[in-house]
């Protein structure tokens, strides 16, 4: 409250530029090194030269057509005081070289960073120590050219209990970089065309919420952290060949609750994980579903779907159990019956077929996947197959989450010689009234 | 001239026999499924799916033994009854004669599987829940496997002797390239070192009508993911120009080759 009084007390303190062409470019660091503490800075559109220093709190509020441009020197804004806010600025320009950012906040705590547009900036936002930022509604992309010669959108480096929300970034590194970093919440951020949307390392107690990552070499990337909970997320489009819309790599205690994981080339792969939960998430229309790799321990599955992926698991590796003990998953490819009417289909559902176990071994047997030949094999070793209780099975398989179901061609096949033979007989009548 | 005026009579013989009723009555049957199954995966997915594949390979199956069967079987039976041999007491060059002949089937086969992916496209629009671009992609491709398997039927009707015969060896030819082949090849390249592989599996695809359909129809549905990384260069290859000018060389040559081989049989046929 006091704090409030100051700042009304203080006059504010507004920076009025015509920003007409050919006029010099008033000079942003001399106004905010006089504006006083805790001052409303309000700018005219216009470009202004950077790079900037901000070392006291103070509010920079910007509009369309207000530019800093960091002239591909060094970081363009850098924050070494609490309680800054800035908002509505472009951000253009920095230099190229490491860490170099469109605004850096360095060891300070509270900043509010909002709707602006950060263009042609090496690293976008670089939080480095300090904390408790909220970071919302802006915009950020880098150079072109390879993803390995940009930085990330918003880099977070030993920083707890930011809240970064409803950014949007395009071609960049990494879209959110959490690196030694803990407490911090990602909730609706859009984030494409870039290596990994969220790239979490060393990291503890990190929420993923109801983002949308598409496009990207690999959705989420976790490795060596631990307490991720990824919730409501919308994951696609992940078609790289060595892309992922989830990679739990090294990492424990992971909560995956009702995502979309949809149209990536894998969906999600688990790689030496401990104590993961999977519950509700929608796999589909992957080429691979579930991926494994390494030693994982203490994985529980439940009331996934599991649909229309062309590979639903594959799994290698210290095995587990694709269900967690009570209750399975839905698998789009299970045909069984539910005799006693629990919803769970009375044959275990086995993944791994003869064709999928060859594949290990071929990789380029891939080439013939649901293919006629291959069809009629899967068909027959599901004919004559025996199902036993075993690790890769998910034992409790869902059989009423039944609803649209990819037809089997041999039905089709049916149906086909049935409406042939139909036509076939009519035509044979007509022409036996005939004579 | 003489090749459009038997063509003319094929398709008169054509549209009178009842056979050509079946294939429009199968055709749509198969056409409205495409339809149906896909509008049910348009939504959350896209792309080259297990529906899809499923529909793609009831093509792959269908399209290769009717046309088979119907094209041998119909030479095969004029040659049975002998009214081949009444044709060929006329002045004509055995290739004007074979190339008449698949035209004229041609001609029939692809109406009447217009017919059928038509009406079901009327109905695609009637309740707009269907993939029309799908629909559109596997029609060309059915076009393209009816007219290479045509070819390859009169090359098979022209083969043999009378009915039974054709019916042999044109069932035995469908087994081959629709089940035979892709085992077999999945053997060589098993056996193959590692760097033969993408080679190896790079001709098989233009060695055989249905590979080449298959393979082919995923890449233009944009599913070349689907084939995997070990043949990354492949599907890159393949969605060049090169690789489409490959296609449509590989099409022609599946459609001319038979003919071509007919025409040789037939006339030394004559000379014995």
């Amino acid at each position: 409250m006091k704090k409030k009084a100051a700042l009304l007390a203080l006059a504010l303190f507004i920076v009025g530029w015509p920003g007409k062409t050919g006029a010099e470019p008033a000079n942003l660091q001399r106004i905010i090194d006089e504006a006083p503490v805790n001052s409303e800075v309000r700018l005219a559109a216009g470009t202004y030269k950077g790079p900037l220093m901000i070392d006291k709190p103070i509010t920079i509020i910007g509009g369309k057509g207000v530019v800093i441009d960091g002239q591909k020197n060094g970081t363009v804004i850098t924050v070494e005081a609490d309680h800054v806010s800035i908002s509505g600025l472009t951000i253009k320009q920095s230099g190229k070289g490491a860490q170099e950012a469109g605004l850096l906040l360095k060891k300070v705590k509270q900043a509010k960073i909002r709707n602006n547009w950060f263009d042609n900036v090496q690293y976008g936002i670089y939080i480095r120590g300090g904390g408790r930022h909220v970071i919302t509604g802006n915009t950020i992309s880098s150079y072109t050219g390879h993803f390995s010669t940009r930085g990330n959108g918003i880099h977070l480096l030993s920083t707890n209990e930011n809240k970064l929300t409803n950014n949007t970034i395009k071609q960049v590194q990494d879209g959110v970089y959490i690196d030694d970093s803990s407490d911090n919440l990602l909730k609706g951020n859009r984030i494409s065309d870039s290596r990994y949307a969220l790239h979490f390392m060393f990291s503890a107690q990190n929420r993923a919420e109801s983002n949308q990552l598409s496009n990207n070499i690999t959705g989420i990337m976790a490795m060596n952290s631990s307490g991720i909970k990824i919730e409501e997320n919308r994951l696609e489009q992940h078609v790289n060949y060595r892309g992922y819309g989830v990679l739990i790599y090294e990492t424990e205690d992971v909560q995956l609750l009702r995502n979309k994981v949809l149209y990536n080339h894998n969906g999600l792969s688990l790689q030496t994980a401990k104590a993961v939960l999977m519950e509700e998430n929608e796999i589909a229309g992957n080429y691979i579903g579930i991926t494994t790799e390494g030693e994982n321990r203490n994985i529980q599955m439940r009331r996934n779907r599991m649909e229309g992926n062309l590979i639903q698991t594959k799994l290698s590796g210290q095995s587990f159990f694709l269900d967690d003990g009570q209750s399975g998953n839905y698998w789009d490819d299970y045909r069984s019956y539910d005799l006693d009417g629990d919803g769970i289909g009375e044959v275990p559902y086995k993944s791994a077929s003869g064709y999928s176990q060859l594949l290990y071994r071929y990789p380029h047997l891939q080439f013939y996947f649901e293919s006629p030949a291959m069809h009629v094999w899967q068909s027959v070793e599901k004919l004559f197959s025996l199902k036993g209780e075993e690790d890769g099975t998910d034992r409790y398989p869902l059989v009423n989450n039944v609803h649209k179901e990819a037809p089997s061609y041999m039905s089709l096949l049916f149906i086909c010689a049935g409406a042939a033979g139909g036509l076939l007989y009519f035509i044979q009548q007509r022409r036996r009234r005939e004579t | 001239m003489t090749v459009w005026t038997i063509a003319r009579h094929e398709i008169k013989i054509a549209f009178r026999s009842r056979w050509l009723f079946i294939f429009a009555g199968l055709f749509t049957v198969l056409s409205g499924i495409v339809v149906f199954f896909s509008g049910q995966t348009a939504g959350e997915f896209a792309g080259f799916t297990r529906t899809t594949a499923s529909l793609l390979n009831l093509s792959l199956f269908l399209l290769p033994l009717l046309t088979l069967l119907s094209g041998s079987l119909l030479i095969a039976g004029e040659k049975e009854d002998g009214r081949m041999a009444l044709l060929l007491t006329y002045p004509l060059a055995s290739l004007s004669l074979i190339i008449g002949k698949f035209i004229g089937l041609a001609i029939s086969l692809v109406a009447v599987l217009s017919l059928g992916y038509g009406i079901s496209s009327l109905f695609l629009y009637q309740f707009a829940s269907g993939n029309g671009e799908l629909l559109f992609v596997f029609f060309g491709m059915s076009l393209l496997l009816v007219l290479m398997f045509l070819s390859l039927s009169v090359f098979v009707g022209v083969l043999s002797g009378g009915r039974l015969q054709a019916l042999g060896i044109g069932i035995f030819l469908w087994a081959f390239f629709v089940l035979f082949y892709e085992f077999i090849m999945m053997g060589v390249t098993m056996a193959a070192s590692p760097g033969w592989v993408l080679p190896i599996l790079t001709v098989s695809v233009f060695l055989n009508p249905v590979e080449l359909i298959r393979v082919f129809t995923v890449l233009f549905i944009g599913g070349g993911t689907v084939f995997g990384p070990s043949i990354y260069d492949f599907t890159i290859w393949a969605n060049s120009a090169a690789g489409g000018l490959m296609f449509a060389a590989a099409a022609v040559l599946w459609v001319a080759g038979p003919l071509l081989a007919s025409s040789r049989l037939m006339k030394r046929g004559k000379r014995l």
